[in-house]
């Protein structure tokens, strides 16, 4: 054969600093970025619907242009019965919370802990003035996040857009893509993207329905417990909960804060942790087994850690996205690491 | 100009790969919108002399049909040249079926140019189009019928080989040492 051997220490030391070089360039342009991979990730999981249609005989423009008109509608709908309500709720949080009702439980739990801890020196907490800079610092950062107006508007173009012509073109995308892949390198390629393919489809596709199932389920139930902000708390429960563990306690815990606060009373701790106990055991032995192929196995360290990243790096579509860009890298990561030993190239 | 027009529109590739997809058993019974479709989930390839395809041992992801060019499959490691196929040959097939490892090594002798078709791609267009898919699945089967009808026939010609050997091996070594032979049951 005619091919030199490259060290394969040089090859990594390469393929590392490329893989800086490429991280540096996207995290420079990172607001596209998140576009073009929300875009690309929202087609990925609609891409077997369009498939579903093009079995029908279909061919792929009218089929998408279904499938797209559909989830729109969807969106638009959902967007129209609920935008008052978080718009309401979210005002709501921004304007601040009723601070008496939520100074009566302050000062409740104060006096209870400044005689318990009285013992160890604690004297005069002043809960109230922590909990009302918490508040008011941390609610304006979570609005500051949430990217201003105009931006939004030129978002919620891009990305459908991109969604699209990704939905369409894929394919052809894709491999157009690979015609660029060396020889020696083709089959190998073909072969990790078909097992990454396999394994975060069902992933992926799992994941959002699951999300979706705790979601509805977080505000009827919340609704139902009577439970302020319940549409923005349920949507935040069924996104939190592709983290394992952690997820729900973050959803419960922000039910019951919100209904202390805003009720002033503890009468309806036990029946939202009950609740959020209830949906939990739904989704773990109703949902989950269904829809989540179990071989995409996260860490909940390595997930916390990703949320941090993205978070500071991407906003909040960044801990939208973290979950599921990882689930990608990762599967990517450990098929290539599988292929490259079965097909000696390394 | 007209080359670079060509290239844009691609029209002079589009008929050359008509013509190839003809040639190929698997392809022969499609008509042009079904080729169309098989066309664009095909892959070309252009290799250089003496570049490998594909190792023996890889894992086998799908088939390459030959548009110019020879290409040898070689035994390894005892280098046997098992076959040379040239324009319109098409080899590997049978990874479209099952992900089995490659049975030898595919070698460009010349330059090639080479239309891969991979069973990812065959999945996912049965899956979109399961009429076109059975289109290509069938003459697939029947190759593969085809060949282990000749393989049961080469097997059954060894085995009645074998058993004339084996009569004519226990009729001499009883000619010669009686029953002692352990190896004679």
């Amino acid at each position: 054969m005619m091919e030199q051997r490259i060290p394969l220490w040089i090859k990594v030391v390469l393929l590392g600093g490329l893989g800086v070089g490429v991280l540096w360039v996207l995290a420079s342009v990172r607001g596209v970025v998140t576009l073009v991979v929300l875009g690309a990730l929202l087609a990925y999981l609609c891409d077997p619907l369009v498939n579903r249609l093009e079995a029908r005989g279909l061919s792929r423009l009218p089929a998408t242009i279904i499938v797209f008109g559909g989830i729109s509608l969807v969106i638009v709908t959902a967007l129209w019965l609920f935008f008052p309500a978080v718009a309401v709720q979210a005002r709501a949080i921004q304007t601040g919370f009723d601070m008496e009702r939520a100074r009566a439980v302050v000062e409740e739990v104060e006096t209870v802990l400044e005689t318990r801890l009285a013992a160890v020196g604690v004297q005069d907490l002043d809960l109230m003035s922590s909990v009302q800079d918490f508040v008011t610092t941390h609610v304006n950062d979570v609005l500051n996040y949430v990217p201003g107006v105009l931006s939004l508007v030129t978002q919620l173009v891009i990305i459908p857009f991109i969604m699209f012509f990704l939905l369409k073109d894929g394919r052809r995308i894709k491999k157009g893509f690979i015609t660029l892949v060396p020889n020696r390198y083709f089959e190998f390629t073909l072969t990790v993207l078909h097992k990454t393919d396999v394994q975060l489809g069902n992933y992926l596709r799992g994941q959002l329905i699951a999300s979706l199932v705790v979601a509805a389920l977080s505000i009827v139930a919340l609704w139902l417990l009577g439970v302020d902000y319940f549409v923005l708390i349920g949507l935040f429960a069924g996104l939190t909960n592709m983290i394992p563990y952690l997820g729900p306690i973050a959803g419960a815990s922000l039910a019951v804060l919100v209904s202390i606060i805003t009720t002033g009373s503890l009468a309806t701790v036990l029946p939202i942790i009950i609740a959020f106990v209830v949906i939990q055991a739904i989704d773990n032995a109703g949902v989950q087994p269904l829809v989540l192929a179990r071989n995409v196995e996260l860490h909940p360290l390595l997930i916390l850690l990703t949320l941090i990243l993205a978070g500071n790096y991407f906003g909040v579509l960044g801990l939208l996205l973290a979950v599921p860009i990882t689930a990608v890298l990762k599967v990517f990561i450990q098929e290539t690491l599988a292929n490259l030993r079965s097909y000696r190239l390394a | 100009m007209d080359s670079f027009w060509g290239n844009i529109f691609k029209r002079q590739d589009q008929q050359d790969i008509y013509t190839l997809l003809k040639k190929v058993p698997l392809f022969g019974a499609m008509n042009r919108r079904e080729m169309d479709a098989v066309e664009r989930i095909m892959h070309r390839r252009d290799y250089r002399a003496g570049e490998v395809i594909f190792r023996q041992g890889e894992p086998g992801v799908g088939m390459y049909v030959v548009q110019h060019g020879l290409v040898e499959i070689i035994y390894e490691p005892s280098g046997q040249v098992l076959a040379e196929l040239r324009d319109g040959d098409f080899f590997g097939e049978i990874a479209l079926l099952n992900e089995t490892p490659r049975s030898a090594t595919a070698t460009a002798t010349t330059a090639c140019t080479l239309w891969g078709l991979f069973q990812p791609d065959l999945l996912d267009l049965l899956e979109r189009d399961p009429r076109l898919g059975v289109k290509l699945l069938l003459p697939l089967a029947q190759i593969a019928g085809q060949r282990l009808i000749r393989a049961d026939a080469q097997m059954q010609a060894l085995r009645e080989e074998l058993a004339e050997h084996e009569a004519e091996k226990k009729h001499r070594s009883e000619t010669h040492d009686g029953a002692k032979n352990p190896f004679v049951d």
